[in-house]
C-alpha cells in the first residue's frame, strides 16, 4: 500500500513536471484566502478549520494567501489555489472555480455614509462630491455602491481611494469627502465617536456573501468530501464557532445560480484591473 | 589665625571660588545644554514621523495615521496628555477626532514643536506636538544636584586631604620644634628631634637639634667652669681661714705675752720694746682685719646689720681714733655735723665708722699741712640719706687715678705704696662695704689741692626717731653770744627754757654781761660766734672770770685754755660735746653720782675669784697666755689639749665653766660640746667657745654645737673678763630675779643678805648706798615712763638696763625684777603697760619704806660720818687715782691700762658724761694705745 502510494505519488510528479500542471495533486491542496486581514489574523482564523478538515477527509490542506488583493486576484485568475476563499466578484470573474460553501446567515450589502450634519439626504444630493472608498475593487463598498450611484442614480462623483473602510469613515467623519462607501459589518466595527459622527444614506441590494470554491480540476470526489466535511462541521457546536470566524455563521451549500445576482449587477465597468 | 588655617585658607578661598563659578556659569550652560539636547532629539523622532504621516495624509488613509498617532500618543502618555493634534492645509483639525487638549503655551514645563507636512511641493497640513519636558528638567536638576554633591565632595576630600597633608607635612613637625624649643627654655637638653623629611623643615630640625647639641656643651661647660670657681672660691676662703687661724695663733701669743709680761718689773727700755712689739702686732692685725673683711666680702659673708646708733657717738669715736694720728702730723682733724638733725638712726655703727676711719685715715695719710674736716647731714628727698664727706687739703688724685681708685689692690700710682705703704685694700672695702649698706660712694679731687670723699646711706624714717637722750639740765639761765638759731634749738633740747642772745659786738665786759641779767650773773654764758672769742679773750682770761663759759671754736680762732670754769669746744662739734662741755663747766654732780658701782665691780672681782676654769687648748703658748689671763682674775685654771681629755676631766672634777679651742686634735671643740650637752649633769654648764678663725660662721657654728658664748683670738682681755663675768655670775641674777616673783613682802623687796654681802658687811657703808641710789633714782619712774611714750626705745632700754644693774647690785630685787622686764620691753620697741609703771612706783615706794625700816634697826650702827671720809669723798679719790693710773699706763702703753680702762667704765657706769671711757675702751680694743690716751687727756675734768 504505502509502495503503491509512493509510486503513486512519484507517477504524478513525473506526471505534472512531463504535462506542464495538468492534474492536480493527489491528496495535498491549497487553500487561498483573499487578504481581507494580515497573515497572521488569517491564520488563526483558518488553521483549526483546515486541521478539522483533514482529519475529516484523510488529505492534507495548505493555507496559501498572497500579499495583497491584486495579486491574489492574479493568482486565482490563472487557477493557483485548490481551494479558494474570495469575495462574490471575484468569483464571478473567476472561470476554474465553483462554489462549494456559503455563510447562509446574512447576506452582503454596501453602505454610502455621510457626515450626521450633512444636508445631503438622498443619493442625488452628491453629484460633483468627492466619496472615498476603500479601493476600486472592494465589492460592497466600492464596486456595488459605485455601480449603484452611477446606474440607478446617475451621479457624477470623484472617487477617493483610501485604503480602508475605516479610513472611508474618518475622511467622512472629518470632512475630508462628502461621503464614504463602506459594509454594514465595517460600519458597526468603528469606533463610537467615529459612528455618532455619521449618517448612513444609502444601502444597496444585497448579495450573497463570500463563498469557499473549488478548483474546477480537482475531482468531484474531493470537492464533494469537503463539501460534506464543512457542512459536517456546521452541525457540530464547535466547530461552527469556527466556521463563524471565517465568517460562516450558518454554513450552507453554495451553488453557482447562488451569485446570478452579482452577474446581472455588471461589476465589470467599474472593475478595476491591476497592472 | 594658626599656621593650619593660613596654610589651608587660599585652597578653601580658591575652591570656593570654583564652587561660585560652578554653580554661576557652568551649572546653567549645562542644563541649557541639556534641554537642547532634549527638544533636539524630541524633534528628531517627530522628523522620522513627519513624512510617513505626510504621505498616509496624501493617501487619505487617516485611519493609518490615527493609529500611527494614537501608537505615538500611547508611547508619550506618561510625558504629554497625547498633546499630538494634527491640521490639515485648510486648518481643519484631523487629529484627534473629538476636543483637543489644550496646549501649556508659556509653561516652561512644556515644549511645543510643530512640523510642516509637505507631499512633493503641496502643503498638507501640520502636526503640532507638545511634550512635557518636566521630566527632563528634573532629571537635568537630579544631574546637577548630583554634579554639585559631587563637587562638594570631591572639594571636601581635598580640603581634607589638604589639611591631613599640610598637618602631617608642617603642621606636626612645627608642633613638635615648638614643644622642643619649650623645653630647651625650660632648661631640657635631653630633647631630640627626629627628622623625618629633607626638605627645610628636616633642616631646621637638624639646625635645632645642632643648636641644642651647642648650647648644651656651653651649658656643661660653663657649669664645670662655675663649679671649678666656686672651687677656686672655697679653696680661697679655706685658704683665709687656715691663714687667720694660723697668724691669729701667734699674733695671740705675741700680744698675751706681751700683756702679760708688761705686768711684771721690767726696765724702761724693755718696756719701750715691749710697746713697740704691742703696737707692731696691732697694725699686723689691723691688716689681717683688713684682708679678711676683704674676702669675706669676695665671699658674700659679710653681712651688715641694722641697730640703733648715735651719731654724737659714732662721730665722736671717729675723731678719737684718728685726732692723735693728725695731731702727729700738725694737722687739724675737725669733726662736726648738721646740729639741727636727729641722732639716732638704724645701721651698722661699726661698719660706718670703719669706712669713715678708712677715709680718714687716707686723708690724715696723704695730707702734709692743713685740715681734714669731716661732716655728717641729711640730704635727698625728705632728707632720706645720711651723708658723711671726709674732705682733705692733701696731695689729691688725678682723674685717671680716680678710675682705678676703688679697685682692689690698687693705689693711686705704685709710688704711692713705696711712700706711704698700705694694702690698697682700704678704699675697696670701704666702697664694698658703703653699697652693702645700700648707699654710694663718690670722690672728687683736684691733684695738689686735696680730695672730697663721700658716701650717703639709706635712712629709713622711723630710725630717725630722735628722742631726748640728754637728762634735762633743767633752769639755767644761758646767755648766748653771737646769733645762732641752730644753736639755739640745740640747747632747748637739752631743757634750757631761758636762752638770752646778745649780738656779739666789742667790748664785751663782764658789767655788759650783768646787764644784760638786771645785774644778776647769767649760770653759763655761751660764747658761739667765732669773732665773740677775741673779744672774750681777754675777758676770760683774768683772773676774776668765774663764770662757766663754754666757747664754740670751731675754726678754732681762740687761744683761751680750758679751765675749770671754761670750756672750749673745738675740733668735734656734737650735740654730745656741746652737752658734755655745759655739763662740766656747771660741775654738776653727775660725776660723782654712781660710785657704789666701783664696789660692785670688786665684788664681781671677788666672786670670779676661786671658780674653776677648764682650759682646753692644744697650743701650749696660747694655754699659757690664756692660763695667764684668767688667773689674773684668781681663777682657778685646769688644762687639757683636747675634747677628750675635756671630758675625762669633766667626769671627774666638777669646774663652773669651760673654755674651749673649736680646732684640737683627737677630738675638737664642737665635737666634744656635744657629749658634753648629752650628759644631763652638764645641761647648764657654760661652755665658751675659743676660736682662731674670724670667719663669719665660726660663732653661728659654736653656738649650734650647744656653746654659750665665743671668743675669737687673739684674746682680748677686757673681753674676756666680761664674757666669764656674765657666765660665772649668772646663776645669781637669775635667782635674784625669781624673787620678784614670790610674795612681795620684806625680804623680797630688798634682798639684804646679798646686798650686805656686796657692801663688804657693813650695814652703814650698805645703807648709805641705798639713799644714795633711791637719791639717783627718784625721778626714774617719770623719766621711764616719758620715754617710753617718746617711743625712745634705746634710751629707755639703757636706762632700765643701769637700773636693774643698780638694783641688783644692792639686792633690791623686786626693782631690778622690773627693770629687767622693762628692758626686755624696751628692746622689742613696746610701749610699756600703765600696771608696769605703777609696779616701778610701788616698787620704789617699798623700797623706801624698806629702808627706813633698816635705818631704823642698823642706823645706828652707821659710823660717825664726820670721823671717815664720806663714801662719795672716797670713791672720788679713789676714781681720780684710777684715772691717773689708766693715764700712766696709757701713756707707757701698758696693756694693764685695758683692764684699768673697763674698771673705770664699770665704776662711771650709768653716768651720763661717760663718752670717753667708752671710746677709751673702743680703742683699747683694738690696742690703739695713742687714741685712748688722747680721749683720757682730751676728756672732761
Amino acid at each position: 500500500m504505502k509502495f503503491t502510494n509512493l509510486a503513486k505519488k512519484l507517477f504524478s510528479l513525473a506526471l505534472c513536471l512531463s504535462l506542464n500542471m495538468g492534474i492536480a495533486k493527489a491528496d495535498e491542496f491549497t487553500v487561498g484566502v483573499v487578504p481581507q486581514f494580515d497573515i497572521a489574523t488569517l491564520h488563526k482564523i483558518w488553521s483549526p478549520i483546515l486541521r478539522t478538515l483533514e482529519e475529516k477527509t484523510g488529505h492534507t490542506f495548505k493555507l496559501t494567501g498572497a500579499p495583497n488583493i491584486p495579486l491574489f486576484e492574479k493568482a486565482f485568475a490563472q487557477g493557483e489555489y485548490d481551494f479558494a476563499y474570495m469575495n462574490p466578484y471575484h468569483y464571478t470573474i473567476a472561470n476554474q472555480y465553483t462554489p462549494i460553501v456559503r455563510d447562509h446567515g446574512r447576506q452582503l450589502y454596501g453602505i454610502l455614509v455621510v457626515h450626521k450634519d450633512s444636508e445631503i439626504t438622498s443619493p442625488d444630493g452628491l453629484e460633483g462630491s468627492t466619496i472615498a472608498f476603500p479601493a476600486p475593487n472592494a465589492l460592497g463598498a466600492s464596486l456595488m455602491i459605485r455601480a449603484e450611484l452611477a446606474e440607478r442614480y446617475k451621479v457624477n462623483f470623484t472617487p477617493k481611494f483610501v485604503n480602508t473602510h475605516s479610513s472611508v469613515f474618518l475622511n467622512t467623519a472629518l470632512h475630508q469627502t462628502t461621503a464614504g462607501g463602506g459594509v454594514q459589518k465595517t460600519f458597526n466595527q468603528q469606533p463610537e465617536e467615529v459612528k455618532q459622527q455619521l449618517r448612513v444614506l444609502v444601502k444597496t441590494p444585497s448579495v450573497s456573501p463570500h463563498p469557499l470554491t473549488a478548483n474546477k480540476r480537482l475531482s468531484p470526489k474531493v470537492i464533494s468530501d469537503v463539501q460534506q466535511a464543512l457542512l459536517e462541521m456546521g452541525s457540530d457546536i464547535n466547530q461552527a464557532a469556527m466556521l463563524a470566524n471565517v465568517p460562516f455563521k450558518k454554513i450552507g451549500a453554495a451553488t453557482g445560480s447562488d451569485y446570478d445576482q452579482i452577474r446581472n449587477l455588471n461589476l465589470n465597468t467599474y472593475y478595476v484591473a491591476p497592472e | 589665625m594658626n599656621i593650619a588655617s593660613k596654610i589651608l585658607t587660599p585652597s578653601i578661598v580658591s575652591v570656593g571660588i570654583f564652587l561660585i563659578a560652578l554653580e554661576l556659569v557652568f551649572m546653567p550652560y549645562y542644563e541649557d545644554k541639556q534641554l537642547d539636547a532634549i527638544i533636539k532629539s524630541e524633534r528628531a523622532e517627530l522628523q522620522v514621523l513627519v513624512p510617513i504621516i505626510a504621505e498616509e495624509l496624501a493617501a487619505g488613509d487617516l485611519a493609518k495615521i490615527y493609529s500611527i498617532l494614537q501608537h505615538q500618543a500611547q508611547i508619550h502618555a506618561e510625558e504629554s496628555d497625547g498633546g499630538i493634534v494634527l491640521y490639515s492645509n485648510t486648518g481643519d483639525q484631523l487629529y484627534p477626532l473629538g476636543e483637543r487638549p489644550l496646549f501649556h503655551i508659556d509653561d516652561e514645563r512644556y515644549l511645543i514643536i510643530t512640523e510642516e507636512l509637505k507631499w512633493g511641493n503641496e502643503h498638507l497640513g501640520n502636526l503640532r506636538y507638545e511634550l512635557e519636558i518636566d521630566h527632563e528638567l528634573e532629571h537635568v536638576t537630579e544631574q546637577l544636584s548630583i554634579m554639585r554633591g559631587g563637587a562638594a565632595f570631591i572639594i571636601l576630600c581635598i580640603v581634607i586631604f589638604g589639611s591631613w597633608w599640610s598637618r602631617k607635612l608642617v603642621i606636626i613637625p612645627l608642633r613638635e620644634l615648638q614643644e622642643a624649643a619649650k623645653s630647651v627654655q625650660k632648661g631640657n637638653f635631653e630633647t631630640h628631634l627626629i627628622s623625618r623629611s629633607k626638605d627645610e623643615i628636616g633642616d631646621v630640625y637638624n639646625a635645632f637639634n645642632k643648636m641644642q647639641n651647642n648650647i648644651s656643651a656651653k651649658n656643661q661647660a660653663l657649669s664645670e667652669a662655675v663649679i671649678r670657681a666656686e672651687q677656686a672660691t672655697r679653696a680661697k676662703s679655706d685658704f683665709l681661714a687656715n691663714m687667720s687661724h694660723e697668724i691669729r695663733t701667734p699674733m695671740n701669743a705675741i700680744i698675751g705675752l706681751a700683756y702679760l709680761t708688761q705686768e711684771t718689773s721690767l726696765t724702761s727700755e724693755q718696756h719701750n720694746n715691749l710697746t713697740k712689739i704691742e703696737q707692731s702686732s696691732k697694725n699686723l692685725l689691723r691688716i689681717i682685719n683688713d684682708i679678711l673683711d676683704f674676702s669675706k666680702i669676695e665671699a658674700g659673708q659679710l653681712i651688715v646689720e641694722k641697730i640703733s646708733f648715735s651719731l654724737d657717738e659714732l662721730l665722736q669715736q671717729v675723731h678719737t681714733l684718728n685726732h692723735h694720728k693728725a695731731d702727729s702730723k700738725g694737722i687739724r682733724l675737725a669733726v662736726r655735723r648738721d646740729l639741727t638733725i636727729p641722732d639716732q638712726y638704724k645701721g651698722d655703727p661699726l661698719r660706718i665708722s670703719q669706712v669713715l676711719t678708712n677715709l680718714v685715715g687716707n686723708a690724715v695719710k696723704f695730707t702734709s699741712s692743713g685740715e681734714v674736716t669731716v661732716t655728717a647731714e641729711l640730704t635727698g628727698k625728705d632728707s632720706c640719706r645720711l651723708q658723711f664727706t671726709v674732705i682733705d687739703s692733701g696731695i689729691g688724685i688725678s682723674e685717671e687715678q680716680i678710675r682705678n681708685l676703688f679697685t682692689p689692690f690698687t693705689q693711686a700710682d705704685s709710688s704711692t705704696t713705696r711712700k706711704y705703704g698700705g694694702t690698697g685694700l682700704g678704699l675697696s672695702i670701704s666702697k664694698n662695704l658703703v653699697e652693702l649698706m645700700g648707699g654710694t660712694i663718690s670722690v672728687e679731687s683736684t691733684p695738689g689741692r686735696g680730695s672730697h670723699f663721700s658716701f650717703t646711706l639709706p635712712v629709713s624714717n622711723n630710725s630717725r626717731n630722735g628722742g631726748t637722750r640728754y637728762p634735762a639740765l633743767g633752769d639755767i639761765n644761758l646767755l648766748l653770744l653771737g646769733e645762732n638759731p641752730d644753736l639755739e634749738q640745740v640747747l632747748h633740747s637739752f631743757g634750757i627754757s631761758a636762752v638770752k642772745t646778745l649780738p656779739a659786738q666789742e667790748p664785751v665786759s663782764l658789767k655788759e654781761i650783768m646787764q644784760a641779767y638786771n645785774g644778776q650773773s647769767p649760770d653759763l654764758v655761751f660764747i658761739s660766734d667765732p669773732t665773740g672769742h677775741v673779744c672774750m679773750e681777754k675777758l676770760v682770761n683774768t683772773s676774776d672770770y668765774t663764770l662757766p663759759t663754754v666757747l664754740l671754736d670751731t675754726e678754732e680762732k681762740g687761744t683761751a685754755d680750758s679751765s675749770n670754769n671754761v670750756f672750749r669746744v673745738s675740733e668735734l662739734t656734737t650735740p654730745s660735746a656741746i652737752y658734755n662741755a655745759i655739763v662740766h663747766v656747771l660741775n654738776t654732780e653727775n660725776e660723782l653720782n654712781l660710785n657704789y658701782d666701783e664696789i660692785s665691780e670688786q665684788l664681781i672681782e671677788n666672786k670670779l675669784h676661786g671658780k674653776r676654769i677648764l682650759l682646753a687648748e692644744d697650743n701650749p703658748i696660747n694655754t699659757e697666755v690664756a692660763r695667764g689671763l684668767l688667773e689674773k682674775h684668781g681663777l682657778q685654771v685646769s688644762c687639757c689639749e683636747n675634747g677628750q681629755e675635756v671630758l675625762k676631766l669633766l667626769d671627774k672634777e666638777t669646774f663652773d665653766l669651760v673654755l674651749m679651742d673649736v680646732q684640737m686634735p683627737v677630738m675638737d671643740g664642737y665635737e666634744a660640746c656635744e657629749y658634753i650637752r648629752e650628759d644631763l649633769r652638764f645641761k647648764e654648764l657654760p661652755i665658751v667657745a675659743l676660736t682662731a678663725n674670724a670667719m663669719r660662721g665660726d660663732s653661728d657654728k659654736s653656738l649650734a654645737a650647744g656653746m654659750n658664748d665665743h671668743l675669737s683670738k687673739p684674746i682680748d682681755p677686757e673681753l674676756l673678763r666680761r664674757t666669764l663675768s656674765k657666765w660665772l655670775l649668772r646663776e645669781e641674777t637669775t635667782d635674784e630675779y625669781r624673787l620678784v616673783t614670790d610674795a612681795r613682802t620684806g625680804p623680797q623687796v630688798l634682798n639684804t643678805r646679798s646686798g650686805l654681802e656686796r657692801a663688804s658687811g657693813e650695814w652703814p657703808a650698805y645703807l648709805k648706798l641705798l639713799k644714795m641710789f633711791m637719791r639717783e633714782h627718784q625721778r626714774d619712774q617719770e623719766i621711764i615712763q616719758l620715754l617710753s611714750e617718746q617711743e625712745a626705745w634705746d634710751t629707755l632700754a639703757a636706762k632700765a638696763h643701769a637700773l636693774k644693774g643698780s638694783s641688783a647690785t644692792l639686792g633690791a630685787s623686786e626693782l631690778s625684777g622690773i627693770a629687767q622686764i622693762v628692758e626686755k620691753e624696751a628692746r622689742s620697741e613696746t610701749h610699756l603697760p600703765p600696771a608696769l609703771l605703777e609696779q616701778i612706783d610701788s616698787a620704789f615706794q617699798n623700797l623706801g619704806q624698806v629702808i627706813e625700816e633698816l635705818n631704823a634697826t642698823h642706823g645706828n650702827q652707821s659710823v660717825d660720818e664726820k670721823k671717815g671720809p664720806t663714801s662719795v669723798k672716797v670713791h672720788n679719790d679713789s676714781l681720780k687715782k684710777m684715772i691717773k693710773e689708766l693715764n700712766q699706763a696709757l701713756s707707757e702703753g701698758d696693756i694693764a691700762a685695758i683692764d684699768l680702762a673697763d674698771k673705770l667704765r664699770e665704776v662711771l657706769h650709768g653716768s651720763d658724761n661717760v663718752y670717753w671711757i667708752n671710746q677709751i675702751c673702743r680703742s683699747l680694743e683694738e690696742y690703739d694705745f695713742d687714741s685712748a690716751l688722747q680721749i683720757l687727756l682730751d676728756k672732761p675734768v
